[in-house]
């Protein structure tokens, strides 16, 4: 569509428009209960939107500070990353929905040596501790992805632990970024024309400009429900992202989709793949999915079901595509926090 | 017998209609004229200019004038593309564009401030 310039549309159509004489040249051419009984360690109370303030009856009152004793299996003090020593997620989530956490946050050891040395990158180019980045779709643009954790209110309930990480990355969950956009596929990542020109500099992707102004030590990378018909530009470009990661000091964690919109489940193994090679972080939320009625999809089929309450005292808090989702970010979060030498 | 061709945006004598004619052409994945357009520079960056917009619906242009900066070189567009994914929509604002002539006609060359 073209802007109305109708003087120009003339000159061009007087050059280019060629008279030929002879022929044969031309030009133009929804809820139940979770199925989990477990025992809350940790709790902090804050209130929900929509929701009751927390019930006296049900632990401790809103501002008291959570039960931070030690427990068993602290990772050694002479370990790598062992500044932060905190109960594993192991430990104090098992399972989730039934489905045991470690098929969900995957972080075999040899993937956590390999983010510590991503995150000592990181660290010599000055890159911030506390910062987190995202990188996407519509899926976990704001507010829906994890915003909450910054502005409040929101109640952990069981998973109270997990405050540690809302306290130490404070100000990443709210920020959505430079590098998150409607439509996103793979290969826009790299495209400068998706970057706000408000924000990044000419011929700046979207990924550069959302690295130099954040300067984060982990991204959150959800891609690939639109990435129908390319697995090719899908592999390169995944291949691509992590392998910029890794140069630039960003621990890359890799999350699968709920949904087939390519027609199979292709770029969900291709991610698993992916990770597993680059020995990465993997948020497996495709594996919990079928745990969620709708596999935790709105009736679009690609956007998850909301869960606005941020409550996980609530009964269905666990049977919502964003109540899993979100949980299980920041689980990854926690998990990965713990197991690196983070200053205070 | 007379054959009328060229009408398709061939002033490639013009900064602003190879300019218009590119971001045109990026939006209906036209890589013949993406192809044509594009400086011998930013030729390792065609796979990714002619893939923007793939998988959208329907792209399109809103309020497009483009506006030639002769002393930079620079091209300065104002408008928006728009394109939709599934029920949503994405905007994308128009940026100065960089323009070099080769082989005797200008060709986009990227962003520019």
């Amino acid at each position: 569509m073209r802007g109305g310039n109708i003087s120009l549309w003339s000159q061009r159509c007087i050059v280019g428009c060629l008279v030929l004489s002879l022929s044969g040249l031309s030009g133009c051419s929804k809820p139940g209960p979770r199925s989990l009984n477990l025992q809350s360690r940790y709790q902090v109370y804050l209130p929900a939107i929509g929701g009751p303030p927390a019930s006296p009856e049900a632990g401790p009152s809103n501002l008291e500070s959570p039960n931070l004793e030690p427990a068993s299996g602290l990772v050694a003090a002479d370990q790598p990353g062992a500044a932060n020593s905190n109960e594993s997620l192991w430990d104090l989530t098992p399972v989730l929905n039934d489905v045991p956490i470690s098929e969900i946050i995957v972080l075999p050891e040899e993937t956590l040596r390999t983010v510590r040395e991503i995150y000592a990158t990181g660290q010599s180019l000055d890159n911030n501790p506390h910062a987190f980045s995202k990188i996407g779709d519509s899926t976990i643009e704001s507010p829906f992805f994890m915003d909450r954790f910054d502005d409040g209110p929101y109640n952990l309930g069981e998973y109270g632990y997990l405050q540690k990480v809302i306290d130490y990355y404070q100000g990443s969950f709210t920020r959505q970024g430079r590098a998150v956009y409607r439509g996103l596929h793979t290969w826009s990542m790299f495209d400068p024309a998706w970057a706000d020109p408000d924000f990044c500099e000419p011929n700046e992707t979207p990924i550069d400009c959302e690295f130099r102004l954040q300067h984060p030590s982990l991204v959150f990378i959800r891609v690939g429900s639109n990435d129908v018909g390319r697995s090719d530009l899908f592999s390169q470009n995944m291949t691509r992202l992590i392998e910029l990661c890794f140069e630039r000091g960003v621990i890359p964690i890799i999350g699968t989709k709920a949904d087939r919109n390519e027609g199979s489940n292709a770029n969900n193994e291709m991610l698993r793949e992916l990770a597993e090679n680059y020995d990465v972080p993997f948020w497996d939320f495709d594996r919990v999915a079928d745990t969620i009625p709708g596999r935790g999809m709105d009736v679009d089929g690609v956007h998850l079901t909301t869960f606005y309450a941020h409550d996980y005292t609530l009964p269905y808090a666990l049977q919502t595509g964003y109540g899993v989702h979100n949980i299980t970010a920041l689980m990854m979060l926690y998990e990965l926090w713990r197991n690196l030498p983070t200053p205070p | 017998m007379l054959i009328l061709a060229g009408c398709k945006g061939e002033d490639r004598n013009n900064p602003q209609a190879v300019v218009e004619d590119y971001l045109q052409a990026k939006i209906s994945r036209d890589t013949e004229t993406i192809q044509k357009l594009l400086c011998s520079e930013m030729e390792t960056y065609l796979e990714r200019e002619m893939h923007t917009f793939e998988t959208v619906s329907d792209a399109r242009i809103d309020g497009l004038s483009c506006t030639w900066d002769e002393v930079q070189s620079v091209v300065r567009c104002l408008g928006k593309i728009v394109a939709s994914y599934g029920a949503e929509q994405t905007e994308f604002p128009l940026k100065a564009y960089r323009v070099v002539e080769e082989d005797g006609q200008w060709k986009w060359c990227g962003e520019s401030r």
